[in-house]
């Protein structure tokens, strides 16, 4: 069965604390054809908001974007890719997540600073009813 | 506030405005490079015409600094009253009047043609309201738009059409002045430590609560390590983003995930307050259109 992504999406990968939010598809799946050649997107987790937790097992090209994928303004050759998921699709608690989240935030906490009152931003966390708030917190 | 383009188009015109800066910088650097070829140094100015005139001649060309002409080429004496390429003389007078840019847009009459200013006062005819001096031309509008109005008068349209652009980014440059000053465009008093720093930007209105502020010219970390901050936490040196993304691809230069950091352009365009650009299109545009 072939799931969609519902957006806003998070995103995270091995060894990094940080919280990444997407806010739509093509968001989420332009890049450069270097990017996808030497790290690809195999080590990366997204849990949309709809609670599924993807592991993404495989990233491809799907064509180049804007003329023939030069940019004036961004690094390299952009395209569009898309994902092949692990046919395992977990779901995780919203309590599960804004702990993993709140933690995620303490260990970055300087990076967040230059957004957020720290103390302000978990207390809204804390009381977030759905994924989607949480996004708008973190996009 | 500047949202992340989802279209190419998008991209492009930032990209063609970023490539007219970088055209009014390589402007710039020509200018300077022109304004190098004067040697004083030596005592002679180069002249690039193919005629050189010898300065013992009763009719060499005096130069108006009263800085002979460097001899080079071939030597040729310049009947009186006889115009050779890009020379004009002056029957009524043992001074000889030239154009040292090279070009024949202009002719000087009469005797004793004495410096640019001279020259200018002849291009300001009785029907143009004339160029500004130094000082006038750098009052924002007002400068820019009195040369406007007179190349217009005088027939430059291009030239016309350039100061009205730079009169138009003048009023940018006011707005974006303005604005700041509204909000407080420097936090006295008070503590200069960043968290204290971004909840006063919030209660100022300058970024929305989640918004990310970024260092652009002064990172956070040098500024801490050169005790800057009361310096460097302030609304000149912060610029907002829309989203984490942005902030970390345009403001960093970094990739955000797997999407793409911005080069040098995007970072300069996407990545820089909006004084700092209006600024350099005021007032470097000024300086090139001095230039010509």
């Amino acid at each position: 069965m072939i799931q969609e992504l519902k957006f806003p999406v998070f995103a995270f990968q091995k060894n990094d604390k940080m919280i990444y939010v997407f806010l739509n598809n093509r968001d989420l799946k332009t890049t450069n054809t270097s990017i996808l050649k030497e790290k690809g997107y195999n080590d990366i987790t997204l849990i949309d908001s709809r609670s599924n937790v993807f592991k993404i097992k495989k990233a491809f090209k799907v064509k180049y974007t804007g003329l023939l994928g030069f940019s004036l303004l961004k690094k390299g050759r952009q395209i569009l890719v898309d994902f092949e998921f692990d046919s395992e699709i977990k779901t995780i608690s919203l309590l599960e997540f804004k702990k993993d989240i709140i933690d995620r935030i303490k260990q970055k906490k300087s990076y967040w600073e230059a957004s957020w009152d720290i103390e302000d931003l978990i207390d809204y966390i804390n009381n977030s009813t759905s994924f989607e708030s949480i996004a708008q917190y973190l996009k | 506030m500047y949202t992340d383009p989802s279209g190419e188009v998008a991209e492009w015109v930032a990209g063609i405005i970023v490539g007219a800066f970088i055209y009014a910088a390589i402007q710039v650097v020509k200018m300077m490079y022109d304004l190098s070829k004067t040697d004083s140094g030596s005592g002679y100015v180069n002249n690039n015409s193919p005629i050189n005139l010898n300065p013992n001649s009763s009719t060499s060309a005096i130069e108006p600094s009263g800085i002979p002409i460097r001899d080079g080429g071939f030597n040729a004496n310049v009947p009186v009253g006889v115009f050779q390429g890009n020379w004009l003389e002056s029957s009524t007078s043992s001074s000889i009047a030239y154009n040292t840019t090279g070009s024949n847009d202009w002719i000087a009459n009469g005797s004793n043609i004495g410096n640019n200013s001279n020259t200018q006062n002849t291009e300001n005819s009785n029907s143009s309201v004339g160029q500004p001096g130094t000082w006038e031309s750098i009052i924002p509008i007002w400068g820019s738009g009195r040369s406007a109005v007179d190349h217009f008068q005088r027939g430059n349209y291009w030239r016309g059409a350039g100061h009205t652009v730079l009169a138009v980014s003048d009023v940018f440059l006011i707005k974006s002045i303005g604005t700041a000053i509204g909000k407080g465009a420097w936090k006295f008093g008070g503590s200069n430590a960043w968290r204290a720093t971004r909840r006063w930007l919030g209660n100022r209105g300058y970024a929305k609560a989640g918004q990310p502020v970024h260092h652009w010219a002064i990172h956070q970390a040098t500024a801490k390590k050169y005790g800057l901050e009361a310096i460097t936490n302030q609304p000149w040196n912060l610029k907002t983003f829309a989203t984490q993304g942005m902030h970390m691809r345009a403001g960093h230069g970094r990739t955000f995930l797997r999407k793409p950091g911005f080069g040098m352009l995007g970072r300069l365009w996407f990545g820089t307050p909006w004084w700092p650009k209006f600024f350099l299109g005021s007032y470097g545009g000024r300086l090139i259109g001095g230039s010509k």
